[in-house]
């Protein structure tokens, strides 16, 4: 198993439940340079801290927001492909979708790939819908466009015997000849995350790695079954290896439970927060088909967006959930290291196996220190029983 | 009264749409609220003119055909439509979605119509005067933004709308976002070739108008060749509601000018 410290980059400074939005509208006066310089580096010493105690490292990106510092992952990857030694390095990911230029993203994926010595995981995302704005996205045809900008980068990286041309619904290049070349032959591994089956089974069809957020044991397991469908289909094998799944939860570790989840608790302030958006950016139309809207509209609770549904059929109001909350739902670990052990246990026996946990083990407004501590706590006490175990069962084994 | 709704086939598209009156061929190209609901102020067109409103594709219940992407698809679309309907020359009226497909058809071809009536057009900009933006507004704003008139959104707003009615509202966002996203509500090119129109043009437009400023009626000025400017008073974007007898009898008497 590969365990994967995650942070979004939080700028908790600007958090307010007062705020009717921390996306998009909130001006960024409010963003004070110097706190931001010193949340950047502090965030980067983390990563390196992952480096050092055996984690890799995984950063994603949003525009415009308080919620998420990072406004280019390739940024903050370049960096990291320079100052750490041995974490694969995994972006989940770039919008693909939303850039207007997927060969301008292949470029610098390169380039991080070869300056990291080939240690690039490459995620690819349709983007959440308060990211359309920023971006200048048309949201209708999104996906058409996603898959489009899937191709010519994969066509790009893995082409070696000089120009080509490439003639899309949206995207026309003449002479496209990368250089560098990725590190990784003939390929760097390729992600996409995902919340829906439909696109779960288009992601094991081209057998990359899938990815999917705080979902829950049932959801996830669904989510397995319709990838192991789409594999075996495409012929990629009869089993799926759990190295082809990857799961992001919160995590907080201490030496002592109370501890532990007063941590966790902080950062489980990230998702209370993830909704805090003016309404209309949450639902850019052609963001989801017609039909899917439409059902959603006629659903008897429309909210569904904000809200979590527990194992039991609880509903959760993401902004006002707990601790335990979050625990039941199987979004987050938190308490000793025993206690976080056996809870990851039980979540990965109860999907069927797991090869990569994304870990928020920074996230909200968990501080340096705690985090730290957290960290070092969960390298040293848990990653090396998690890594002993999953080399039992290499394969998904759906219950 | 509403007339029936009846179908048109324009290619492999089955197209709803209503018609009534007898007289001159009058089309009518509806907003980007979709099909309208027929109002007095279609009764007046219908006394004098044949009107004929179709739904646009992608609109309501008239389907998506993969052939429409843009604007410029939709303008060629409606001169396939008025190819296939053979009724001779038409008097062509829209409004704001409308009336920029109108326009968009007229700088291509206007050999199938006899004069232009642009109530509202989206299409061009007014640097420095931006559009409002319905498709960030809330639903209420989307209503009232609509109407000087608060008195009609209020009554707009105090209605159930039906699972059939939401599902519609769904599919007019949708399209609409496909052909007015982005850029928001207009074609940077329209504006060089506004010469192209060769028919008399009338360009109405709401004083009040919080979607697309009155100001944008001096762009269509300074652009159609043959164009006359009427500005409604006390009159919000949505000038078929907001003030209907005015703007029919403003259609009515441009329509009779010769």
């Amino acid at each position: 198993m590969r365990i994967y410290h995650f942070s979004e980059e939080p700028y908790p400074d600007a958090w307010g439940a007062e705020r009717p939005s921390l996306r998009i509208t909130l001006p960024n006066e409010i963003c004070d340079p110097d706190v931001a310089h010193r949340l950047y580096n502090r965030y980067i010493d983390e990563w390196m801290l992952a480096d050092e105690l055996g984690f890799d490292i995984m950063l994603n990106e949003h525009h415009s927001t308080a919620t998420c510092l990072t406004a280019s992952a390739s940024v903050i990857l370049s960096i990291l492909a320079r100052v750490t030694k041995r974490a694969r390095l995994l972006v989940l990911g770039v919008p693909i979708g939303n850039r207007p230029d997927p060969i301008r993203v292949a470029e610098e994926m390169s380039m991080i790939d070869v300056i990291s010595k080939g240690r690039l995981e490459f995620g690819m995302i349709k983007g959440v819908p308060y990211d359309i704005e920023p971006a200048n996205s048309n949201a209708v045809s999104l996906m058409s466009r996603f898959w489009e900008a899937h191709d010519l980068i994969v066509k790009a990286m893995t082409t070696t015997t000089g120009p080509f041309s490439f003639e899309g619904d949206y995207f026309h290049y003449r002479n496209i000849n990368l250089w560098p070349r990725p590190y990784q032959q003939p390929l760097p591994p390729m992600w996409i995350s995902t919340a829906t089956p439909a696109n779960a089974v288009e992601i094991g069809q081209r057998g990359h790695v899938m990815a999917s957020f705080m979902g829950g044991i049932a959801e996830t397991v669904k989510l397995h079954k319709a990838y192991a469908q789409g594999y075996q289909a495409a012929g990629h094998g009869s089993q799926v290896p759990v190295d082809r799944f990857a799961y992001l939860a919160m995590c907080g570790v201490a030496s002592n439970e109370a501890e532990g989840r007063r941590r966790c608790d902080l950062i489980a302030d990230y998702l209370r927060t993830n909704a805090q958006v003016a309404d209309p950016f949450n639902k850019p139309p052609g963001y989801f088909t017609v039909e899917a809207a439409m059902r959603s509209a006629r659903s008897p609770n429309p909210r569904a967006f904000r809200t979590l549904m527990t194992p039991k059929g609880r509903p959760v109001e993401l902004s006002t959930a707990s601790l335990d909350d979050f625990i039941e739902c199987g979004i987050a670990f938190a308490g000793t290291p025993d206690q976080v052990f056996n809870q990851i246990c039980a979540f990965t026996d109860g999907i069927g196996g797991l090869g990569n946990l994304l870990m928020m083990s920074q996230g909200g407004h968990l501080g340096a220190e705690d985090t730290c501590d957290s960290m070092r706590l969960f390298a040293s006490e848990v990653m090396p029983r998690l890594k002993a175990r999953q080399a039992q069962a290499q394969f998904f084994e759906a219950a | 009264m509403a007339p029936p709704i009846t179908r048109h086939k324009v290619r492999d598209l089955d197209v709803r749409m209503m018609r009534a009156g007898a007289g001159a061929p009058l089309l009518f190209l509806h907003s980007a609220g979709g099909l309208p609901v027929w109002t007095p102020f279609f009764d007046k067109l219908a006394a004098q003119y044949d009107v004929i409103i179709p739904e646009h594709p992608g609109f309501g219940d008239t389907a998506t055909p993969d052939w429409i992407r843009n604007i410029g698809d939709m303008a060629m679309y409606y001169l396939d439509f008025l190819d296939g309907l053979g009724i001779g020359k038409v008097h062509l009226v829209g409004h704001s979605l409308g009336g920029w497909t109108a326009a968009e058809l007229a700088t291509r071809n206007c050999t199938q119509i006899l004069d232009l009536t642009l109530i509202a057009p989206a299409g061009l900009r007014v640097k420095g005067a931006p559009s409002g933006d319905n498709f960030i507004w809330s639903a209420e704003e989307s209503v009232r933004n609509m109407f000087h008139n608060q008195k009609i959104a209020e009554a707009i707003l105090a209605m159930t709308p039906s699972d059939e009615d939401n599902d519609r509202a769904l599919a007019n966002r949708f399209m609409a976002a496909r052909l007015g996203w982005e850029p928001r509500w207009l074609n940077p090119a329209l504006a060089r070739w506004l010469h192209r129109i060769s028919v008399p043009t009338q360009v109405i437009w709401g004083a009040n108008d919080k979607l697309l400023p009155s100001v944008y009626a001096d762009a269509w000025k300074a652009g159609v060749p043959d164009v006359r400017v009427e500005i409604i008073p006390e009159c919000g974007h949505a000038v078929t509601a907001d003030k209907g007898d005015a703007c029919a009898a403003t259609i009515l008497s441009f329509l009779a000018r010769s």
